[in-house]
Parts: structure tokens; C-alpha cells; sequence
């Protein structure tokens, strides 16, 4: 009993520390500049010309991704097999990596290149070569995600549209995107929002400005936010506290939520019956060869890059005491993340919510809007919180910087690995759960007996895959840089330095990789377990 | 109409379905149009069908459908799409560029009639999803149907239906064929559906390695009271007293010999002994 209450009361204080770090605006209402908002952000052209563009590059850059990932999830999915599909768990790296190592990566890869003469001419050239570079880390993912969606419809399915001599535009109308139709949807505002608040790619690569016409609203308000401070912190803070939460923050919100309708609608009018589009039909056989050149290619996409420089930089060990400083609260953070915030509140809600929590349903959807509208904050804003905290706490000093630091990081973090381990929790079959209840096993041993023992490395998995998460963080870790070394001031510092010397950001770069690496072999012996026969 | 010609089959070497399978299905005739595929599960009755389908093909052999056939072919699982309303399924041939042709409107109307799909049902704003189980079957037939086709494949389509609704669908599918002429393959493995309308019986005979090289073809009185193997005489629920074990023919066998074999006392007392699989032992292959 004792056990139980522990565990609720874990979970109770899971969820109240996230709404109490995300509400300093009820504390700070007076200190709002509301004048200084409204006239600023919607004359100034800065600020109107930067949100057009986070906008439109937002909006295209999304639909753009989606649309080639489905098409790709299409053709792989006649690739079924083991070998084939633990190779194309190579898909994951690039989103392994994070967004610094990419960012890393590609401004090595451009370096004394044209192509980034080509991005500061022309800033549609630039946000071109942005929105690749965002397929690169996002569209990979996704087109991985659609594939194994892709294998789950069953065979019956395709032999009966084989039978009837459905066309390939068919098959895709009538099967595969009513199939995905949830997941497209889904996937396509994660693209949104990541796009909405890209600033580390902008920054490291093209070293996004006004002049260039290459910022995008983050950057802007990043910008503007620290020419304030320099007459007054305060009033820097609360400014840009403003703009964020009254503005910003809600204008967020509804271009997320019409873009969700915008997609919903597009698919129902694709769906129609009478929609026809003309596809050239190809045999089976051919159909299979091409599958695997479009694996191949991609895997080669996402390598070779790697690869280049690796050959350029070479592999080398530079001041491992620096890498280091940079870890060990990334790892604090991710620890706590997952042992604090995440587990508790998951066995809480999967044990003693068994009959709502063991799927995603109307009953347990609760949670995942939670983690959803978590993941619309943007970074600025939660590092906002965190400073408002500090200023209602009267509270200054390295330790509170540190606390507010995690803080904000886990909470960052939450939504993708929270919604990830819930839904690796619903593999647990509830008969097994009444089971345990009947033959009078106390919460913990159901807990140790049920997950810990069965998740082992999917947990280990998530807590590598979180730290990556947060040590490659672009926001956080570059505001409190002056107190935490974090691998982004670094590459920052690089870049934006005479000489620039690679080697010190190269070996940030190897060690996200590495930590990539380890993900993907952790996940494809996950993967070999639903290869056994039954 | 169907031809099967010395026909092998497998998905990998080492687990062969069919090896050198030959099998007839004639024309329908009076009273020759309902056949029952029957056989325990995992005999490979659904295998049957894909080849018949042409979705998969053998590694040897020749499947030959008559020149003219319309086949059209109702699955297991029903498919029918959430996305559309119940009257785009039930007419969702009309909009497949590749069957719109054959799509006809006034056979659809006939068959809806006769399976009781009125307008109050086809017309309805409820999803597919809402439909009942019975329903959800009639639909998939009637878009089958819709093709007018003359030979039906019907994958065990009463499968989680209740007894009453079954009889049902089982009794307005026996109408419309005849009164149609179509000929309709039906897998199943419950033999009572088969006495309820069948008119032949087709029975997959596994040799003793574990491979379909036999299809035994009966009239269904027949196929009761002589079932073609120990197997098939459980599906009919053949009379334990008439499954002996014992001497087979007149000639007796030493007690070891004897150990765990069987036969059948069939009607003419025509008996044949069975090894425990149930596989038949010829005389040939008898010690």
C-alpha cells in the first residue's frame, strides 16, 4: 500500500512540477511589457519579415518532407527482409546524432565549398539547402517509421488489391494512407514544430543575420533578447517573456493547429473515391529491385557525409577532460528525466490504469496531448520559465542555474521519450498484469517483474538516446554556456573564430556518433525479438 | 473451368504445400455448383486459392482458368475501407480503374435485394466499422457479387458469425448461385456448412511427408459416410465405433504392427487403414 501511495504520489508530482515550471506567467502578470509587445512584433519589419519566413519555410519545408518520406516509407515497404531491415535501421542515425552534431556535420562538409558563397546570395538557395538538410535528420526518421507502419498491413490486404488489379495510386488511396493517415499527421507536426523553432542549424552552418535575410524568428528574438540585456537584463527578460508567451507562443499554437486541419482535410479529399491519378504500373519484380536501390541510396545518403568527415578531419582524441564537463549533467538530466519523471508516472498510470492505459485510446490519449502540447513550447520559452522562477525565487548562483537547467531540459525531453517508453509499456499484456494482481503480487514486484526485467535495454536504449537528446540541445545549452560547457558554445565558438580549429568540435561530433551507433545496435536486437517464431 | 496441372508449391524448399497436384473443377451443372474446400487448418486451402487467384505462382506446373471466366473472390477478413461511406464499399468496383468495366449496377441492385441489403442499410450514414458482423459479410459478398462474376472463391466467409445468421447467408448464397449459375469454391473447415449447401466435396490429402499431392472429390453423402481419411472422418464426426483399430481386411497383424494404427469402417465396409497421422497406408506400402 505504502508502495502505491509512494508511486501515486510520484506521478502527481511528475505532472504538478510540469505545470508549475511552465506557469511563472500567473506570478509575473504586472511585470508583462504589453506595450512593448504588440506595436514591436507586428510593425517592425524585422520581426513580421522574420515570422513570414519562419512560416512559409515551416510550412513548405514540412509538407515537403512528409510527402517525400510517405513516398519513400511506399517503395521499402516491399522489403521485408531481417537483413534488409536491421541494415535500414541505419534510417535512425541522423536523428540520433541531434541537431549540433548535423549542423557539425554539414558545416565541415561545406567548408571552402560554393555552396554556402550560393546560401549567402540568395536566401531561397539557403533555405533550400536548410530544408535538405532537415529531410537529412528528420525525413530519414520518418521514412523509416512509415516503412515499419507499412509492414504492419496485412498480407490478406495486398493480395486482395493484387487480385483485383488495384493501380499503385489505388493501393496508396485506398490502403497505405488511410493506414498512416494518423501518423502523417502526427509526424508532420513534429516537422512543423521542429522547423518553427530550427536556430542551431541557421547558426552554425549559414550563420544566419538580418542582413541576409536568413533569420528565422528564433534567432530574431534570440537576437533581440540580447541586445536588450545590454541596457537592462530585466527589462531584456520580460520582453522577450512577452513576445513569447503573449504572441508568439498562441500564434504557435493556432498555425500548428491549421496546419493539423489543412493535413486532415488534404487526406480526405486524396481518399475520395473519385480521385484519380495517373501511375506507371511496374512489375513486382522490378518493384523489389527498386526497393532495395532506394534503401541503398538512402543508406549511402546518410553515410556518406559522415564519411567525407571523417576522411577530412580524420579520427582523433582531443582534450577528453573538456568532453567530459560537457557530459555529466546531460547525463544527471537524463537520468532524472527518465527515473523521476518518466518511469513512476508510467508504471503508476500502465498498473493501477491497466484498463485505459494499455493502448493509445480516448482513455490514455490524455497523456500524449500533454507530452504534445509540452512539445510546442519552444525552447526560448522554457528557458524563460526557468529564469522567471529564478527571479520569483529571488534565487541566483551557479546551483540555481544548474537546477533550472535540468529542470528545463527534462521537460524539453519529456514528450518525445515520455510518449516513447508509454508506448513501450503497452507491450505488457494486461491478462499477464491481472495475473500478477491475483497471485497477490505487491506493486514493486510487479514493476521489477513485468518492465524492469523485460525493458532492460529498451530503457538503457532511451536513456542513451535522451542524453543525445539533450547534450545536442541547441537552446539551453547555448544561453547558459557562460555556466554549463556544452558541445553547442563550443562549435559556436569555433565557427565564429578566425582560425577555426575543427579538431575539439570533430571529437564532440565522434562521440554523438558513437552514442548513434550503440542506439542502433541496442535497437535491432530489440527489433530480433519480433523475429523469433512464435 | 479451374485446371491444376502437376502443380508444386512452396514458399521455401523446405516446407513444400503442394508437389505435382492435379485437380478439375468442371463447368457449373444442375446441382454442381457449390464445391467445399475442406481440410484441417494449415493444409494449405487458402495457398489453393492464391494460385487460383494467380497472386502467387507455382514453382512447377500449370494453373488454367477457361478462356471467359469472371472470378471475383471474397476474403477471410472482410476488406472493406473505413474511409469511404457503406455505399462506396458495397459499389467500390465502380471506381477501380481496372474493374469499373465489369462493375454492373443492376446485378448489384438484384443481389442486394436478394442478400437483404436494402437502402435503409447501403444508404446509411453509419461508418463501415459500425456494421454487424453478418452485415459487414453480406457487403463483402454483394461487392463481389457486383462483378458479375461466374466463379466465386469464398475464404471461410461465415467465420465469427452466430448459427442463425449464418443459416441466413448460407441459404440466400445457395439462391442467388443457382439462380445465377455461378460456381462457387468455398474453404472451410466445418463439414456442417458444407451438408447445409454444398453439392461436392474437396478433400486436401496430405502424403506421408507432410505434402498436398491429392485432392479427393466427393458427393457430400458420400463424403459422410466414406470419409477419404482418419482426419476427414473426425471433421464428419464419423462414429468412434466405426474407427477401429485392428485387422484391415480380413488380415490379421501382430500386436506391435498393430500399435497405433487404424481403419475405418466405412458404409460398404469397404475398410482402409490409417497411420496415427492419418495418413492412408496402401496396400503397397503395408508390411
Amino acid at each position: 500500500m505504502l508502495l502505491n501511495r509512494i508511486f501515486q504520489y510520484l506521478s502527481y508530482l511528475t505532472i504538478g512540477i510540469i505545470f508549475v515550471y511552465i506557469t511563472p506567467l500567473l506570478f509575473s502578470v504586472p511585470s508583462w511589457e504589453i506595450k512593448e509587445v504588440f506595436p514591436l512584433v507586428i510593425l517592425d519589419s524585422d520581426y513580421s519579415d522574420s515570422l513570414l519566413r519562419t512560416l512559409s519555410f515551416s510550412i513548405l519545408s514540412t509538407l515537403g518532407i512528409i510527402a517525400v518520406s510517405f513516398f519513400l516509407g511506399y517503395i521499402l515497404k516491399n522489403i521485408k527482409h531481417k537483413k534488409l531491415l536491421l541494415w535500414g535501421s541505419l534510417l535512425l542515425l541522423p536523428f540520433l546524432l541531434g541537431s549540433v552534431s548535423t549542423s557539425f556535420l554539414f558545416k565541415v562538409l561545406f567548408l571552402h565549398s560554393n555552396i554556402l558563397n550560393l546560401a549567402f546570395n540568395n536566401a531561397l538557395i539557403l533555405f533550400f539547402i536548410l530544408g535538405v538538410i532537415q529531410f537529412w535528420q528528420f525525413g530519414t526518421l520518418f521514412t523509416y517509421i512509415f516503412w515499419l507502419n507499412n509492414l504492419s498491413i496485412r498480407e490478406t490486404l495486398k493480395e486482395y488489391t493484387d487480385f483485383y488489379n488495384f493501380t499503385s495510386w489505388e493501393k496508396i488511396k485506398h490502403i497505405f494512407l488511410p493506414h498512416q493517415r494518423n501518423l502523417v499527421i502526427l509526424l508532420s507536426i513534429f516537422c512543423f514544430v521542429s522547423n518553427l523553432y530550427e536556430v542551431t542549424k541557421l547558426q552554425i552552418i549559414f550563420r544566419a543575420s538580418k542582413g541576409t535575410n536568413s533569420e528565422l524568428i528564433s534567432t530574431t528574438l534570440y537576437n533581440a533578447y540580447l541586445s536588450n540585456s545590454r541596457i537592462s537584463p530585466d527589462f531584456a527578460i520580460n520582453t522577450l517573456f512577452s513576445q513569447v508567451t503573449i504572441f508568439y507562443l498562441p500564434l504557435f499554437l493556432i498555425s500548428t493547429l491549421l496546419l493539423y486541419i489543412f493535413i486532415s482535410r488534404a487526406i480526405s479529399f486524396i481518399i475520395r473515391p473519385n480521385t484519380y491519378f495517373s501511375f506507371v504500373n511496374i512489375r513486382n519484380t522490378v518493384k523489389n529491385r527498386i526497393s532495395v536501390c532506394s534503401l541503398i541510396f538512402l543508406i549511402i545518403t546518410i553515410l556518406l557525409p559522415i564519411l567525407i568527415i571523417i576522411i577530412k578531419q580524420g579520427l582523433q582524441v582531443h582534450n577528453l577532460s573538456y568532453l567530459a564537463k560537457t557530459v555529466y549533467l546531460s547525463l544527471l538530466a537524463s537520468l532524472i528525466l527518465i527515473i523521476v519523471f518518466i518511469l513512476p508516472l508510467s508504471y503508476y498510470l500502465r498498473v493501477k490504469h491497466k484498463h485505459k492505459f494499455y493502448e493509445i485510446n480516448d482513455s490514455s490519449l490524455w497523456i500524449f496531448i500533454l507530452f504534445f502540447l509540452l512539445f510546442l513550447i519552444p525552447p526560448l520559452a522554457l528557458m524563460l520559465f526557468g529564469f522567471e522562477w529564478n527571479n520569483i525565487l529571488g534565487v541566483k548562483g551557479a546551483f540555481s542555474t544548474n537546477v533550472i537547467w535540468v529542470l528545463g531540459q527534462c521537460i524539453n525531453s519529456l514528450p518525445i521519450i515520455g510518449s516513447f517508453i508509454f508506448v513501450v509499456h503497452f507491450i505488457v499484456r494486461n491478462k499477464e498484469l491481472y495475473y500478477l494482481e491475483t497471485m497477490n503480487a505487491n506493486f514493486l514486484e510487479i514493476v521489477h517483474w513485468s518492465f524492469l526485467k523485460r525493458f532492460r535495454l529498451e530503457y538503457f536504449m532511451t536513456f542513451l538516446f535522451s542524453f543525445s537528446i539533450i547534450w545536442n540541445e541547441g537552446t539551453f545549452n547555448k544561453i547558459y554556456s557562460d555556466v554549463i560547457p556544452s558541445y553547442v558554445s563550443e562549435i559556436l565558438r569555433t565557427v565564429n573564430s578566425r582560425n577555426a580549429d575543427y579538431s575539439q568540435g570533430m571529437m564532440f561530433f565522434l562521440f554523438s556518433l558513437f552514442l548513434g551507433v550503440i542506439c542502433i545496435i541496442l535497437w535491432n536486437i530489440i527489433l530480433q525479438r519480433f523475429f523469433r517464431p512464435k | 473451368m479451374i485446371q491444376l496441372k502437376d502443380v508444386t508449391f512452396y514458399y521455401s524448399q523446405s516446407s513444400e504445400i503442394y508437389d505435382g497436384l492435379t485437380w478439375n473443377i468442371g463447368k457449373p451443372e444442375m446441382g454442381n455448383h457449390i464445391h467445399f474446400i475442406l481440410s484441417p487448418s494449415g493444409y494449405g486451402k487458402s495457398t489453393l486459392f492464391k494460385l487460383i487467384l494467380k497472386v502467387i505462382n507455382p514453382q512447377k506446373g500449370i494453373v488454367k482458368i477457361d478462356d471467359g471466366a469472371r472470378i471475383s473472390y471474397v476474403p477471410q477478413e472482410p476488406v472493406l475501407f473505413e474511409h469511404l461511406s457503406i455505399y462506396d464499399n458495397a459499389t467500390f468496383f465502380k471506381y477501380l480503374l481496372a474493374r469499373k468495366k465489369e462493375f454492373n449496377i443492376e446485378l448489384f441492385n438484384e443481389y442486394a435485394k436478394i442478400l437483404g441489403l436494402d437502402d435503409t442499410i447501403l444508404r446509411s450514414k453509419k461508418n463501415v466499422t459500425q456494421l454487424s458482423g453478418g452485415q459487414k459479410r453480406k457487403l463483402s459478398l454483394l461487392k463481389a457479387l457486383s462483378l458479375n462474376p461466374n466463379i466465386l472463391l469464398l475464404d471461410e466467409p461465415t467465420t465469427g458469425l452466430d448459427a442463425q445468421i449464418k443459416m441466413g447467408l448460407l441459404s440466400q448464397l445457395k439462391d442467388l448461385v443457382h439462380k445465377y449459375n455461378i460456381l462457387v469454391l468455398y474453404i472451410t473447415h466445418h463439414f456442417e456448412e458444407a451438408v447445409l449447401i454444398g453439392d461436392k466435396v474437396h478433400y486436401l490429402l496430405k502424403n506421408p511427408n507432410g505434402v498436398i499431392a491429392n485432392i479427393s472429390t466427393q458427393d457430400i453423402q458420400d463424403f459422410k459416410l466414406n470419409p477419404p481419411c482418419l482426419e476427414a472422418a473426425y471433421l464428419v464426426d464419423f462414429p468412434d465405433n466405426r474407427i477401429q483399430k485392428g485387422d484391415y481386411n480380413g488380415k490379421n497383424f501382430s500386436p506391435n504392427e498393430l500399435s497405433g494404427r487404424f481403419h475405418l469402417r466405412t458404409i460398404e465396409n469397404n475398410s482402409q487403414l490409417f497411420s496415427p497421422n492419418g495418413f492412408p497406408i496402401s496396400d503397397d506400402t503395408r508390411e
